[in-house]
């Protein structure tokens, strides 16, 4: 398990986690969300995966807005790693692009001894294997909801 | 260069490949490093191997870049050594 530096909304039965460091613009992405898709986490969430399938776990760190209660816990249904640009627009990840962008967002206390390395580099793994990834560029005038919907209805979350 | 000399990763190395590329992270330094299909290509023989076998295992690959192996090669675990990834044995 890690935790990812991310805010979570609720689609559905799964969560969708929006990651990237502080100022990127999570709370932005959750603020302008579609009604009736309640805020899972809003700035830190704990990932693992258990029988091949990815969970979020909320957590009570930073997350006064959140609407899950800490310690809750749902599939993971997609992350999507924010970068802001002009333009809205949206990539797949590959599997170790995405890995490497998990592991890159994750927050851990430091140092980590070698083991706790070891199963950081496999959490992150997994997760970049079992869950679909993606870019999201998006600008404050765009639709970027819509791009997301999409990429989520073609990945079937 | 001792071509001859044997490497060995670091023992603060972390690392995974998957889809043919390497993620090394230096524990202590907490630093991360990732390397494409090439790097990682000699990332996977580096473990005991001397620069004259990772130049060996290079060109039976990649033939046609053979001349510009060694210089490749070299430069490449020059940096891992700067990066304190591998050591020479």
């Amino acid at each position: 398990m890690f935790l990812l530096h991310s805010a979570g909304v609720l689609v559905d039965d799964a969560v969708v986690l929006f990651s990237g460091p502080s100022g990127v613009g999570k709370s932005t992405i959750v603020a302008i969300r579609p009604d009736g898709r309640a805020v899972f986490t809003a700035d830190q969430t704990f990932v693992d995966v258990r029988s091949g399938a990815a969970l979020a776990h909320a957590t009570p760190v930073g997350d006064y807005l959140a609407e899950g209660r800490p310690g809750a816990r749902a599939r993971l249904g997609a992350v999507f790693f924010l970068e802001q640009g002009a333009e809205d627009r949206i990539r797949t990840l590959p599997p170790a692009t995405a890995s490497i962008r998990l592991l890159e967002n994750s927050l851990f206390r430091q140092p980590l001894t070698r083991e706790e390395y070891d199963n950081l580099l496999d959490a992150t793994v997994r997760v970049g294997q079992t869950v679909p990834c993606y870019e999201l560029v998006f600008s404050l005038h765009g639709s970027c909801w819509e791009l997301i919907e999409r990429a989520l209805r073609s990945s079937r979350v | 260069v001792d071509k001859d000399q044997k490497l060995r990763i670091g023992p603060d190395v972390a690392f995974r490949v998957i889809d043919g590329k390497a993620i090394l992270v230096n524990v202590r330094s907490n630093r991360m490093i990732v390397l494409n299909e090439t790097g990682a290509f000699l990332w996977q023989r580096v473990d005991g191997a001397t620069p004259q076998d990772l130049e060996a295992a290079f060109a039976e690959v990649f033939p046609d870049a053979r001349a510009a192996i060694p210089d490749d090669v070299e430069r490449f675990l020059l940096s891992l050594v700067d990066h304190d990834l591998v050591r020479w044995e």
